[in-house]
Formats: C-alpha cells, sequence, structure tokens
C-alpha cells in the first residue's frame, strides 16, 4: 500500500511502487488534466508539483510525472494541474494564459501551468525570468512562446517582493487553493506504510525510466533518493563532499559549489530541464555511464573520487568501458569528493547541442584551469561525446600544465586532445565534427573560458 | 476577442481522445509494424504473442471483410501489409488485449519472416531509376531556353531542404465503440473526418452512413492529422468490427515518430537567369520531392511547390518540373506550407547564389523583382495587388534596415568570431486547396428555445482557433454574446462529405457557412419579429440581444423572439453549404485561377552566429503581414508567432536523420528530435498587421485573411541571416543551400 495526497485528497493505492505516477494519474477518472506527450521527460505535458516534508515544512517542485516512480511520492503531496484551483475559478497564471491566447491547441498547457505554479512555490525570487526558467522542460509545438512569456510577465509583476509566509501568500493572491495549508499537518499524520524493496536500485530513475518504465512499472526498486544519508553537500576547506544522491538542482542552489564555481550555476541549466533536475541525482549520473554525462564531465576535471560501498577509486578509473563499471551489481556508489581547487582556479564549462536548453550534447567539455602571468599552473579538461567513456584528456592535460597561453599552446592542446579521442558518428554529429567541436570548446575554454 | 477553447485548456479541463473515459469492455490495441525498409514477406509470426495473457486476437491483412486500401489520391496504400513492406513502421498486425500493456507487450513478440529488397531513401536515386509515384509534371511560361541563353548571368545550382516532423503534442488516437449492428462511432484526432469515414466504409465494406466520426478537438495537427490519422482511426474501426467491442488505438511517441511521415525533404536542381541589373529573366528548376514509400497527398503537395514555384516575385519565363519520388521511408505528408516552403526556399537560395556570384546586393535582386498588381504567375493567373511591395517598403522602415545593416557590420568588425547577419524573407501564398473541388464546406446552425446557439461546421478544431472565429460570426450576425454560442464537435453526421480542415481555409470557409446559416435564420427571426411587433422588417434589426426598430429598443428580446418563432412552428435551424467563388484550374493546360486570393508579407531576420563552436540565437523579427481585416488579432499574432517559430525551426535544428543502410530513423524520440524551446525564441519579435488589399468578405471571413500557413515561411530568412553571419566570418565560405543548418553545419562549412 503506498499513501499519498493527491490533491486535497488522501490516497492509499495498493500498486507496484515502480508505476509511473502518469500512469496512476491517468487511470483516474478525475484527472485527465495530465497529459502523456512523450514519456521521456522532455515535453513537460505531465509535469506535476511534488510536495515533501522536509522539517515540519512541505518543499515543493515541479517533475515529470512519467519518469517518476509512485513508491518515491509516498507520504508526499502529488499535485496535478486540477489540484490548483477550484471550480470555475482560474489562478493568475490560467486567467493571463486565456487572456493572452498563450494556450493553442492546450495540449502543453496543463504542464506549463504547473512548471509556473511549482516555480511559485519553490523558487528564492519571484521574476519573469526565472519564470521562464522554469519552462525549460515544456515543448509547445503551437509555438506559441512569445504569449507565454507575455502571459507569465503580467503575472510576475503581480507578486509581491516581500512576504511573510509563502504559501499564505500565494494562496492570498489566488495561485493555491486553501487547502495547501492543511496540507504539513496532514502529510504528519499520514500512515506511510514501509514496502518491501526487491527490484533495481533507483537513483533519480530520469535516465532509467526512459529506457525501462516498461520493466520497472511492475517493480519494487529500491529508491535510495529517500535515504537522507546520502544527501549533503559538505566541506572542510580541503575537500568537497557529496553525497549520491544530491539532484542537479541541491548542486546548482548549494552555496558551497556556487561560491568555488560561480559560473556552474548557469551552466547548469544546460543540464536537463527544471523538472529533470529536481530528481535527477548526481550518482545517477556517474553510474549511468553515459559517455556524454554533463554533470560526470565537471566531476573528471574536478579530480573526483568515488566512495562506492566502502571502497575509494578516481572517478577516471572508474569507467571501463561503454556502460562498464569499476563496480559490482550490490555496490552503491555514496559519495563523491573532490580537492578544494587553489585560489585562483577557474573552471569552464561548456555544451553544445543542436539546441541549447534540454538536448544533449554533440560534445560536452570541462577545464579546471589556472592561470597566473600568462602561465597555465594547472590544467585539467575533460570531455564528453569524444569516447566510450566520460574522457579524461590525461595528455591534453599534462601538455597544457606549465605553458604560456599562446596561440601555439593552444593549437598544440587541440592537436594533443584529437588524438586521444575516438568519436564515432551517430545522430548527435559525425565523427570529424565532434573532433573540430572538441578543438573549438578547448581554445574557447583557453580564450573565454579562462577570462571569466 | 479571446481562444475561447483556452478557458478549458488553461484548467487542464478539454478532452482530447486519449482523455474519453473507456466504455466497459475496452479492448487496447497495439500495432506491429515493419521492422524491414523493404522485404517480400514469407511469414508473419504470430503465435507467440496470441498465447499471451490478455491477448484477445491478432489480426492481419486476410482478416479484412472489404478492400486493403487506404490511399487518398492515389490508390496505392494497404492498411495491413499483405505480400511486401515498403518501410519501417508500416502496419503489418494489430494486437487486441484487455488491457495497453498487455497489447503493446504482445506487438513486441510478432516476429515476420522475409526476404529483403534493396531500399533507398534519396529521392534522386528514386528519379534516376524511374520510381515515382505519377509521371513528373511542369508548369511553363514564356520561352526559358531562349532567354536563358541571352541573360547577362546565368546561375545553376543545387539546393536540399530536410524534412520536418509534425510532433504534435498529442499523438495519433483513436477510439472505436460499435453501435447497432454494422454501425460503428469512431472518435478520431484527424483533420479529416469525412476521409476516415470514407475509408472506414471502404475497408469493412459497409455504408458510409453506418460509419460516424466525431472529433471534438485536436492536440496539434499541423497537417500531420490529414490523412495520417486515417490508418489509426480505420485499425480501431476494423477490430471493433470484428470483435464487437470498443478499441482504443493510441500511438506512443516513439511509434509516431517511427509510423508516420513528415514533411517532404526536397532536393533541387536550378538556374537563375538575370539580366545586368539584376532582374529575374528566366527561372528553370527541378523538383526531387521524397514522397515516401506511398504516395499519401505527395502529389497535391508538388503541386503546391508548382505554384510557388516563382515565390514573391515576377518572373516572365518559367519551366518548373516536379517528380514524386518514391523511396523506403514512411509516407511523407500534408505538412503547414504543403510545398509552399520548399519551392520559396530554393527561389532564394538562387537569388542568393546570383547575389555572390554577380556581385549585386541579396535585397536590391529581391526588391526589383517582386510582383506588382496585374503580374502573373507562371500558372496564368493574375497578381491581384501590390502588397508585396507595400509590405517591403514598410518593413524597410519600421525595421530600419539600412541603419541596422550598418551597425551589424561595425559589429561584424570589431568581433573576431560572434558575428551577426540579416535578410529579408518575402511570402506570397495563395489561399484555397488546388483541387478546386475541396473547397466546399458545411454549417449547420440550432437556435435553441433559450436563445442559446449550437453550431456544427466541417472545420477541426485544433488549436488554430477556428472555432472561436466562428463563434464569433455567431455571435455577430445574431448579437448576443458569444457565450450563448457553442461549436460542437465535428461530426460527420452532422455535416457531412467534409473537406480537411487544411490549406489555411478552414476559417474561410467554414466561417462563411455558418454566416449563410446564420442570416437565414436571422431572416426568419425578424419576419416573425417584424409580425409581433407589427412593423415593417425592413426597420428591424437585432442588437445586443434585443430587437430595435428604427434603432430604437423594443419589448422583444431575443430570447423571447426566439421562443415566438418556435411556437409559430417555424425552423430554429439552418444547415448552409459554401463553394468559394471564383476559382478554377485546368490540369490539362496547368492554367487557371485556382486560388481565392494570396496572402503576402516581408520579415526581416536578425542572427549571431558564434563562429568558433558552430552555435547561434535569432536575435530580432520584424515582419508586416497583410490580414484584412481581422476578426480575432489575438488568433492571428499567435498563428503568426507560431508558425514563424515552427518555421525557424524547419531550417535551424529539425533534422531527420535515417540510418544509411536500415533506413531506419534516427530521430526517434524527442531526446534526439529537437524543435524550439522556449529560450529559443528571438529576443524580440514585432509583427505588424498591415490590412493590405480589400477583399471580397465572401471570401475572406468578413474580410479578413487566412493565416495558418503563410507566415511559416518568414522562417526561411533565418537560414539565408545565418548564412551572411558566416560569411562575415569567412568570406570564402562554399554554399551548399542545404537546410536546416544545424550548430554542426555550422562549425563544418567550409
Amino acid at each position: 500500500m503506498i499513501s499519498f495526497i493527491c490533491n486535497n485528497k488522501e490516497v492509499f493505492e495498493d500498486c507496484p511502487s515502480g508505476l509511473p505516477v502518469l500512469d496512476w494519474i491517468r487511470s483516474q477518472t478525475a484527472l485527465k488534466g495530465t497529459k502523456e506527450g512523450c514519456r521521456e521527460g522532455d515535453c513537460g505535458a505531465c509535469t506535476v508539483i511534488i510536495g515533501r516534508l522536509v522539517n515540519e515544512e512541505v518543499k515543493y517542485s515541479a517533475s515529470c510525472s512519467c519518469l517518476l516512480p509512485i513508491g518515491e511520492i509516498a507520504g508526499c503531496h502529488l499535485v496535478t494541474i486540477e489540484g490548483i484551483s477550484e471550480g470555475e475559478k482560474l489562478t493568475p497564471f490560467q486567467k493571463s494564459f486565456y487572456d493572452q491566447a498563450a494556450s493553442q491547441c492546450g495540449f502543453c498547457t496543463p504542464g506549463m501551468i504547473m512548471s509556473l505554479t511549482g516555480n511559485l512555490l519553490s523558487t528564492k525570487e519571484f521574476s519573469s525570468e526565472a519564470a521562464i526558467e522554469a519552462l525549460d522542460g515544456n515543448i509547445c509545438r503551437c509555438t506559441g512562446y512569445l504569449a507565454v512569456k507575455r502571459a507569465v510577465d503580467n503575472v510576475m509583476k503581480t507578486l509581491p517582493s516581500e512576504y511573510d509566509n509563502r504559501i499564505e501568500m500565494l494562496i492570498d493572491n489566488g495561485h493555491i487553493p486553501d487547502y495547501f495549508k492543511t496540507i504539513p499537518g496532514r502529510l504528519k499524520n499520514l500512515p506511510v506504510l514501509k514496502k518491501i524493496a526487491r527490484g533495481p536500485v533507483v537513483a533519480g530513475g530520469t535516465d532509467l525510466y526512459v529506457h525501462s518504465s516498461d520493466n520497472l512499472s511492475a517493480q519494487e526498486p529500491t529508491f535510495l533518493s529517500l535515504d537522507p544519508k546520502l544527501n549533503y553537500i559538505k566541506t572542510d576547506n580541503k575537500h568537497v563532499r557529496i553525497g549520491s544522491t544530491v539532484t542537479f538542482a541541491q548542486l546548482r542552489e548549494s552555496k558551497i559549489i556556487t561560491e568555488l564555481f560561480p559560473s556552474l550555476k548557469s551552466f547548469l541549466l544546460r543540464v536537463s530541464s527544471t523538472q529533470i533536475r529536481a530528481r535527477a541525482t548526481v550518482g545517477g549520473n556517474i553510474v549511468n555511464a553515459s559517455p556524454i554525462a554533463d554533470i560526470t564531465i565537471i566531476l573528471l576535471a574536478l579530480n573526483t573520487t568515488l566512495r562506492i560501498s566502502e571502497r575509494h577509486i578516481p572517478l577516471c578509473d572508474f569507467f571501463l568501458g561503454y556502460k562498464k563499471l569499476d563496480m559490482q551489481p550490490d555496490d552503491i556508489l555514496k559519495e563523491v569528493s573532490f580537492p578544494v581547487p587553489a585560489q585562483g582556479t577557474v573552471l569552464s564549462s561548456l555544451k553544445v547541442s543542436k539546441r541549447e536548453f534540454l538536448d544533449i550534447a554533440s560534445v560536452n567539455s570541462s577545464m579546471l584551469i589556472r592561470v597566473e602571468d600568462n602561465i597555465i599552473l594547472n590544467a585539467r579538461v575533460a570531455a564528453g561525446g569524444v569516447s566510450p567513456i566520460p574522457l579524461l584528456l590525461v595528455k591534453t592535460s599534462d601538455y597544457l600544465c606549465g605553458r604560456n597561453l599562446t596561440e601555439k599552446t593552444i593549437e598544440t592542446a587541440c592537436s594533443i586532445a584529437a588524438s586521444e579521442i575516438s568519436p564515432i558518428s551517430d545522430v548527435r554529429g559525425s565523427k570529424e565534427y565532434k573532433i573540430k567541436l572538441l578543438q573549438a570548446q578547448i581554445r574557447a575554454h583557453l580564450t573565454r573560458g579562462v577570462k571569466s | 476577442m479571446k481562444h475561447f477553447d483556452a478557458k478549458l485548456h488553461v484548467k487542464g479541463k478539454s478532452i482530447f481522445t486519449a482523455d474519453i473515459p473507456e466504455p466497459a469492455g475496452t479492448l487496447h490495441a497495439a500495432v506491429f509494424t515493419s521492422p524491414c525498409a523493404h522485404g517480400n514477406i514469407l511469414s508473419i509470426n504470430t503465435s507467440v504473442a496470441a498465447d499471451l495473457p490478455g491477448v484477445v486476437r491478432i489480426l492481419t491483412a486476410k482478416d479484412i471483410p472489404g478492400e486493403n486500401q487506404i490511399g487518398n489520391i492515389v490508390q496505392d496504400e494497404h492498411l495491413l501489409a499483405e505480400k511486401t513492406v515498403h518501410f519501417i513502421g508500416e502496419p503489418v498486425a494489430i494486437v487486441l488485449a484487455e488491457t495497453k500493456q498487455q497489447a503493446y507487450y504482445a506487438s513486441k513478440k510478432i516476429t515476420m519472416d522475409l526476404t529483403e529488397l534493396e531500399a533507398i531513401s534519396d529521392a534522386r536515386t528514386a528519379a534516376k531509376r524511374g520510381d515515382l509515384i505519377v509521371p513528373p509534371r511542369t508548369f511553363s511560361c514564356g520561352d526559358t531556353d531562349t532567354v536563358m541563353k541571352n541573360c547577362t548571368h546565368v546561375i545553376t545550382g543545387t539546393a536540399e531542404t530536410g524534412g520536418q516532423e509534425h510532433l504534435y503534442l498529442e499523438t495519433q488516437s483513436s477510439l472505436c465503440v460499435p453501435g447497432e449492428g454494422p454501425a460503428l462511432h469512431i472518435t478520431s484526432s484527424t483533420q479529416s473526418p469525412s476521409f476516415v469515414q470514407k475509408t472506414v466504409s471502404k475497408v469493412l465494406g459497409i455504408p458510409i452512413h453506418q460509419v460516424q466520426v466525431d472529433v471534438l478537438r485536436l492536440g496539434g495537427a499541423f497537417g500531420g492529422k490529414e490523412d495520417q490519422a486515417t490508418p489509426w482511426a480505420v485499425m480501431a474501426a476494423l477490430a471493433t468490427h470484428l470483435t464487437g467491442r470498443p478499441v482504443k488505438l493510441i500511438l506512443s511517441r516513439h511509434e509516431d515518430l517511427v509510423n508516420t511521415g513528415k514533411r517532404h525533404p526536397y532536393s533541387y536542381d536550378f538556374t537563375i537567369g538575370l539580366n545586368e541589373d539584376g532582374k529575374i529573366l528566366a527561372w528553370i528548376v527541378d523538383y526531387y520531392q521524397n514522397s515516401g514509400a506511398v504516395s499519401d497527398l505527395s502529389t497535391a503537395i508538388l503541386e503546391r511547390s508548382l505554384f510557388h514555384s516563382t515565390g514573391s516575385y515576377f518572373i516572365p519565363n518559367v519551366t518548373a518540373t516536379g517528380y514524386c519520388c518514391k523511396t523506403n521511408l514512411a509516407p511523407n505528408t500534408a505538412f503547414r506550407g504543403f510545398g509552399g516552403p520548399q519551392a520559396m526556399f530554393v527561389m532564394e537560395a538562387a537569388i542568393h547564389k546570383a547575389s555572390i556570384e554577380t556581385g549585386l546586393a541579396v535585397q536590391h535582386i529581391q526588391k526589383i523583382n517582386l510582383l506588382k498588381k496585374g503580374d502573373s504567375f507562371p500558372y496564368g493567373m493574375l497578381y491581384s495587388c501590390n502588397e508585396t511591395q507595400t509590405s517591403w517598403e514598410i518593413l524597410e522602415q519600421v525595421a530600419e534596415v539600412s541603419t541596422t545593416r550598418d551597425s551589424i557590420k561595425k559589429f561584424n568588425e570589431n568581433n573576431k568570431y560572434m558575428k551577426k547577419g540579416i535578410s529579408m524573407m518575402p511570402v506570397c501564398f495563395g489561399i484555397s486547396f488546388t483541387s478546386t473541388f475541396l473547397n466546399q464546406a458545411n454549417a449547420l446552425v440550432h437556435v435553441y428555445t433559450d436563445g442559446s446557439v449550437g453550431i456544427s461546421t466541417s472545420a477541426v478544431e485544433m488549436g488554430q482557433g477556428v472555432n472561436s472565429r466562428i463563434r464569433q460570426v455567431a455571435a455577430e450576425i445574431f448579437s448576443i454574446p458569444v457565450e450563448r454560442t457553442k461549436v460542437e464537435s465535428t461530426n460527420t453526421s452532422r455535416t457531412a462529405n467534409t473537406s480537411p480542415t487544411a490549406a489555411s481555409s478552414g476559417a474561410d470557409m467554414n466561417g462563411n457557412a455558418t454566416k449563410i446559416a446564420c442570416e437565414k435564420i436571422k431572416e426568419r427571426l425578424l419576419e416573425v419579429a417584424a409580425k409581433e411587433l407589427n412593423k415593417d422588417k425592413k426597420h428591424l434589426t437585432l442588437n445586443n440581444s434585443s430587437v430595435l426598430c428604427n434603432n430604437n429598443l423594443t419589448d422583444l428580446s431575443w430570447t423571447q423572439l426566439v421562443t415566438i418563432v418556435y411556437m409559430s412552428r417555424i425552423s430554429l435551424s439552418c444547415h448552409a453549404h459554401y463553394a468559394t467563388p471564383g476559382i478554377h484550374f485546368d490540369k490539362t493546360k496547368e492554367k487557371g485561377r485556382p486560388f481565392a486570393y494570396h496572402v503576402t508579407g516581408t520579415a526581416v531576420t536578425e542572427v549571431t552566429v558564434d563562429n568558433l563552436l558552430g552555435t547561434y540565437k535569432v536575435d530580432r523579427v520584424t515582419i508586416v503581414h497583410h490580414g484584412g481585416d481581422q476578426l480575432n488579432p489575438l488568433l492571428d499574432q499567435g498563428q503568426v508567432e507560431g508558425a514563424l517559430l515552427q518555421g525557424i525551426g524547419w531550417v535551424t535544428m529539425e533534422e531527420l536523420k535515417w540510418h544509411e543502410k536500415s533506413k531506419r530513423l534516427q530521430a526517434d524520440s524527442l531526446a534526439t528530435y529537437k524543435i524550439p524551446d522556449i529560450s529559443f525564441t528571438p529576443e524580440s519579435v514585432t509583427i505588424l498587421f498591415a490590412k493590405g488589399e480589400e477583399l471580397d468578405s465572401n471570401i475572406g471571413l468578413k474580410g479578413s485573411k487566412a493565416i495558418g500557413e503563410p507566415p511559416f515561411m518568414y522562417g526561411i530568412g533565418t537560414w539565408f541571416a545565418l548564412v551572411e553571419a558566416m560569411r562575415a566570418y569567412n568570406p570564402k565560405l562554399v554554399l551548399d543551400y542545404s537546410s536546416p543548418l544545424t550548430p554542426e553545419k555550422v562549425l563544418m562549412a567550409k
């Protein structure tokens, strides 16, 4: 039995915990507003808001219900489009979308409204910019984005900059109904019945559910994200330690990370979407072993060490071949850690894809570099999409260390990089393109990146 | 004025086919499709699947009681493969099971033995082998051979445009429920309810009147549900017919991407001849259309390419020839613009190439060749106004094109890799189905005794807002609030023998049919009012839910009048038919007046390219668009903005790739096929609607102009602006005029 609150109603459901929340929602006659568009987290039509009780407070975030196992929302507040306005009432976003004709065919609209409402429930500051960013996981094929922007602008300027209680303020402004006030108390009283996990290990599952949803939906997976012991970002000023279930969203919001690498906050917007970043985990990104994994490439440049079960292993030695890992079936990746770089070190990250946001890179790369008086004191560069594994460019990094940062150095680094990669032609680009693109990125790191 | 449907959308309360509650006993269908691009079928092995839990029945071609034929223009398409498969994704068998998961799982357990045959995916290869769907077709005027010889500048070249996936957010969906006897009720996500109805009748061997097709709304279509919603609806109908149970068939995104056709990729050869001033004297163009494995709507789409072979320009000597090339890809189909964008792209490519080779500015060549009033198109129709030129001239002023050009030059001088580019893109698009007979529509209007109005038409609402426009028309004629009107689902039992909602003509034709019906009812109402008030009918009007006499309020309200009419036993209903007047086309001569009118405008596009990384963004688009007397400016704005962005997507990031050997679609998920998102939206988009030429209000709905397709082609300007930004970085750039211009192509350009 899995218990949660759906909108304003307690639900006790006897179903496999691996079942995607979308499938449960679509099976409910009164909840047809949540749409299935792609089942791979790439369209946002199935966006819902999940509220989780953390220290007496409910923390909300928007999520793609197609990639979200129902077991993960046990004890949570699941909000669908039906749960944000009662009767004939329209929330300010709903009214503004209607006024601006920001909804054409209407299939993507509920998802957009949920992303925007999710943003109000979770964002640090209210701005049009942040609200539009929150739509980075929502596709509209009528391509009514300009009207959407106008609709969002009109709402965002009506929100107060100061308030005591967010939920109360949002209720007062009609963004959510009154019952939201009762949710923390009701969640606390909700009996959570533990299910015995027997199935595969899931840490976020935002990629696993793209490929294996059919297989997982009848199972009882182990949800690592539910283990608070694996969720932390801390530093002793020598090392940064990150629990393996830290989400991309947490990474982006972390003060520790932002102070060390200020450019990362905006770069992380290039990684998946708001809905996915709320769920995708650092550990999942590594173990999933995609040769193009955005976070893994950054961590490689940062000289990361993994703690797997009780073993330590450098990240650069972890990948043995395409999707082959130095890891046993029972092993759990628990922590990633990397040394705090010396003062003056810069992390430059680049990603080129067909579309700038919510796309998989043709080539991505990260360079950790320290330049003083035009001398490269230290450089460590990693790249994705250029080999069967996320690759540390050892020779290129070695070559750069200690050199003068000159045009000749850049040229040589580019040709060394080309010699240590083995890209293949695929849907993300030809082999030749990937070589040229990596070289262009190395040039960009060494010219634009070092200045940031 | 609003998009009234959106009130339900924003609350998630609008109902799409997949949202309809399934009747008890509904079976779920999953389709087994060909894994092979071309092969002879030896056997279809269904026994393993048939034994799986929940599986009720598996259907193949031999179960079809009527004709196994779903071709529209050409009868060349099987519902289910018989002896040969012609593309990956071709339907072969239908699995019916108690749950969707069971059906889907079982469909994966079907296998097929076959002998593989050679498969091709390239249009030119097909043309060389003579694999054409119909014989080549040529539109011509003047004498290209002689004139070309005497031109100062003769430039030849080739060009390519890629396909485009529709990616309507709602995948192909259908639900069939059995009725009495052989009767069937089908809900389908189709733009062509009558075509679905007719095809079901043919495949099942039952009369058309036994088949009712109902469409409430579509979650986007863009042409992708004009012909290609049909097979899935027919399969559901076949399954219901054979099992007696309701059947639901909804494609997954992956299935929809793989199994259905897209915008046609085209390959082009061209020769353009100009005099020394840049005046275009002769134009020879060949279109190699990649039609896919069966004809679908390809021949009609090619025809529209031929109609638009000169774009927005007057060219006195033209020879345009088109080839529908048969390949082993899913049958390509209608997509916003319907062959027009392809014809306009190659026209612009030729002008661009001519500019490079002659040293004349692109905008100079474009401008001096723009259509003028009285110019004739190669198909004989005369251009009736000067809108093309006026839109260009207004735009030059409002977008400050020459100042912008100067600032771009300065920017480019000061930046090594970052370069800006600018382009102008004039659009002139013919409105009407080019098959003249399709230009007809029906409306059935009921006024109920409480004064509310129900309207049924042949138009399908798919987000374009046609229903809002229709409601506006009825509300205005009856002078009642729009809230008292409702547009019903599109249903073949209420409006019969309908044309697809396509060719941008839905509002014009169905709105005019509604207008005729409402006006007839209004006449009856006023006759009764005249009797009731004892006044002369000619002094009476309807105004603000009341009857006025000589503009003075009478005691008679709208609702009272309606009741009196009913009590007088006079009909409060009317069925009306509309046929677009004044159009004709003689296919034996390829001459006539196929279009009711043309829609025109011009766009200026500014972009920035990072020539180091090959990435780019669209900075600013300014458009002057001739919209006539706009009926619903808010909807028009959405149509232009949406079409523009879709057009930009077509020429930039939307890239279809097929595996070279297997011909399997590689961009078969949303992770690999990318469409514009909110951040790709240009920083600034300004659309200025100009009224333009007066349009007969019996043609354009109340003097407004069709708006669905024409603005798509403004997006083509982005390709040419990007190329300018690339040439600013590398003046020696050799252009292959190949679209889409992905970041890969930008970086790899030499």
